[in-house]
């Protein structure tokens, strides 16, 4: 074999092998939502894959012949990724990291048999084909990091199975073997993915829609029909989340005729039928509950602007800032589709401002003090949207708010049922560490956690806003900080930026 | 040099190698967000750079001391964490371009240190064996061990001060002077402002 023939082999094959890691690291990331963990673990098993691939390279007879071997066989996993990923992650309740460690060890394992085979071969070139790897994996990195937003994971496999294809082939010629031993194995290669496109063309709606439909007992045949005939979804996908959009017809038990739900990342956020009862909550139960007319108030997220609308309706209009850092949620409700069914933003012009920006970011930047700031997050179900749990962001919030300030967020809390107690525990400990002193927990079905810097007092509460309250939401208006007692702040650790606390995802 | 402790050596170095890349990686995922792709980044410039290093040993710097390498590893290791975080309220991208730095410098630093032992070792395959396990442990023991329950900053400070223990007891070994050993005197100082180092960070971060 020629090196100078070869050498865009090494770039591309390093490159694919490095790809492939990266994409299995962002399926998983997401699916597991602990992110830290997921990569760590798919970086050491992956690791672990091509030490011991390389390993038994060395040991190897006729490395030319299984080094083909194991890169068809690694054209056909990644043909057959697609399928088994989405399938194994929308249908069937796998322990991801199981079946993540599976997948990433083989194709640690495959990859390791690279190195040592190139070495092999010029063995009196060892700087070039090791610079020449490496440089595949920067080339990889640097494409994915610029790339990565507009890259539809799930596809990608795919074209890497064809890269990867294309390589074997370049290889055959390279190394002057004889073509037509291979021709059956990329004949099945061929049919393969014929069959494997085909079928995630016709069904990756359908599988990806199983993740909304529980459907436990069914065989994945059933399930697939099932889900042919259920009510479609529309998803959009931002830089930051998936936005899926469910109607209720896929829930039976929340099933009302025209009712949908919005789903952030697979996760429900709010349905259509009861969302007025989160937002007003939110929005509006402050000044009831304190019995105060917040002038200048700030919503962190929201870019639903429900809470906008229900602050709207307030008589004075108070001064109203949305920091929204998905620009794709706040154009769903202004034009569509159906976030613009629950809020007319016409009615919000004049008093509220909508900025797209990171919230720690404006929290930094902006010098403004708050009366009141409605921290409208997803739940801390990833690492990402933990960053705004931590005690770095609650003495962010403290900043901007003015001494007599409250600070209102959302929060799974059961005030029956202790298995979410140690995350509110975390949350807890945080905010007294910012200075927020006082708390108390809100809500029957939608739970909220009020924050002062002074102690809160039971004070009488402002009649004159009752009149804006649904009478659904009435029912919500529970007042539960006896819990407060039960839950032990003391020995609960603190999370932070640079120190994650241990076990603080929300389930 | 004794083989066992070659061993532990490599072992150790490698340990101490992954996990400054996912302390930087970590590092960068908190700045800038996009905690999968900045991992990703952050992997293959590593990977790059660390075979740029082991091309440099192998061409130019075969006399280098290894504890050189190692004093200085120790050095950067305060830095990593306290530069970018500080930097980042002034100018992001300053911040970026110091996080870039310190990866570029980390990866070419630890790619030397394979070849070194590679050079001085009698079954390569055992010691590649080594380094893998060394890096595989380090993947687990920073997602459970190290970041819940130390924190970045302490993360990277103790990793520092391995690399500053071996560099101290590379150095008696090349020399065989006792007095190198009161350098270990830098690193207990330093455990001693730990508190400090975590004040600056906080105080970095939040712009106060």
């Amino acid at each position: 074999m020629e090196f100078k023939k070869i050498s865009p082999l090494i770039v591309l094959s390093s490159s694919i092998s490095f790809c492939t890691y990266s994409f299995i690291c962002k399926v998983f990331a997401h699916a597991s939502g602990e992110e830290v963990f997921a990569q760590t673990l798919i970086t050491t098993v992956f690791i672990l894959g091509l030490g011991l691939g390389s390993f038994i390279a060395h040991f190897l007879k006729k490395p030319l012949k299984l080094f083909l071997f194991m890169e068809t066989f690694f054209c056909l996993i990644l043909i057959i990724l697609p399928l088994l990923l989405s399938i194994g992650l929308n249908f069937y309740d796998w322990n991801w990291a199981i079946f993540a460690s599976v997948i990433i060890f083989i194709v640690g394992l495959i990859s390791g048999f690279e190195l040592p085979f190139y070495l092999h071969e010029f063995s009196h070139l060892t700087n070039k084909v090791l610079f020449l790897n490496y440089l595949g994996a920067l080339i990889a990195g640097f494409i994915i990091y610029i790339g990565l937003e507009n890259i539809e994971v799930y596809k990608s496999f795919y074209y890497l199975g064809l890269m990867n294809t294309l390589f074997v082939i370049l290889l055959l010629i390279c190394s002057s073997t004889k073509i037509y031993k291979f021709i059956l194995p990329f004949c099945i290669l061929a049919a393969l993915f014929v069959f494997n496109i085909q079928f995630y063309k016709e069904n990756h709606k359908d599988i990806y829609k199983l993740n909304y439909l529980h459907l436990a007992n069914k065989t994945l045949k059933q399930a697939l029909e099932y889900s042919r005939k259920s009510a479609k979804i529309l998803s959009l996908q931002s830089p930051y989340q998936k936005i899926d959009f469910v109607p209720a017809a896929i829930h039976q038990h929340y099933a009302q005729e025209r009712s949908w739900g919005m789903y952030i990342n697979h996760k429900p956020q709010f349905f259509s039928h009861s969302e007025i009862i989160y937002h007003q909550t939110m929005g509006l139960y402050p000044y009831l509950y304190f019995n105060q007319h917040f002038k200048n108030v700030l919503i962190l997220g929201g870019g639903d602007l429900g809470v906008a609308r229900e602050l709207s309706r307030l008589e004075p209009k108070p001064r109203v800032t949305v920091v929204e850092l998905d620009a794709k949620i706040v154009d769903a409700a202004k034009y569509g589709p159906f976030l613009n069914t629950i809020v007319n933003t016409k009615k919000l012009e004049g008093n509220t401002r909508i900025i797209i920006d990171d919230a720690i970011h404006f929290l930094k930047t902006n010098k403004e003090q708050y009366d009141l700031i409605l921290a409208d997050f997803p739940y801390p179900t990833s690492f990402e949207l933990s960053k705004l749990y931590t005690k770095e962001f609650y003495q962010l919030v403290a900043k901007r708010l003015s001494q007599q300030g409250k600070f209102v967020f959302d929060f799974p809390i059961y005030a029956q049922e202790h298995w979410n107690d140690r995350p509110l525990a975390i949350v807890l400990k945080g905010l007294q560490f910012a200075g927020f002193t006082s708390q108390r927990l809100i809500g029957d079905h939608d739970t909220f956690v009020f924050n002062s810097f002074q102690r809160i007092e039971k004070t009488e509460q402002g009649e004159s806003y009752l009149d804006l309250f649904d009478l659904r939401t009435l029912s919500n208006l529970r007042d539960f900080s006896g819990k407060l007692e039960t839950i032990d702040i003391h020995k609960a650790p603190i999370h932070s930026l640079f120190k994650p606390a241990r076990g603080f995802i929300v389930r | 040099m004794k083989r066992s402790m070659m061993n532990l050596f490599i072992f150790i170095l490698s340990f101490a190698s992954m996990s400054y890349e996912f302390v930087l990686s970590h590092t960068l995922s908190i700045l800038f967000g996009d905690l999968v792709t900045h991992y990703i980044l952050t992997t293959s410039c590593f990977i790059f750079f660390m075979g740029i290093g082991a091309w440099c040993y192998d061409q130019k710097l075969k006399k280098i001391k290894l504890f050189k390498v190692e004093y200085l590893l120790s050095c950067l290791s305060l830095f990593i964490i306290l530069l970018p975080v500080m930097s980042f309220n002034f100018n992001e991208s300053i911040s970026f371009s110091l996080l870039m730095f310190f990866i570029i410098t980390i990866a070419f630093l630890t790619g030397i240190e394979l070849p070194w032992f590679l050079a001085h070792s009698k079954e390569p395959l055992k010691t590649l064996g080594i380094d893998y396990l060394g890096m595989g442990l380090a993947g687990l023991v920073f997602g459970y061990i190290f970041l819940p329950l130390f924190g970045l900053m302490e993360t990277a400070l103790f990793i520092g001060g391995l690399n500053f223990l071996l560099a101290v007891i590379l150095h008696y070994h090349e020399s065989k002077k006792k007095w190198i050993f009161v350098f270990l005197i830098f690193p207990a100082i330093i455990l001693f402002h730990l508190d400090d180092f975590n004040q600056l960070l906080a105080r970095g971060y939040l712009g106060i």
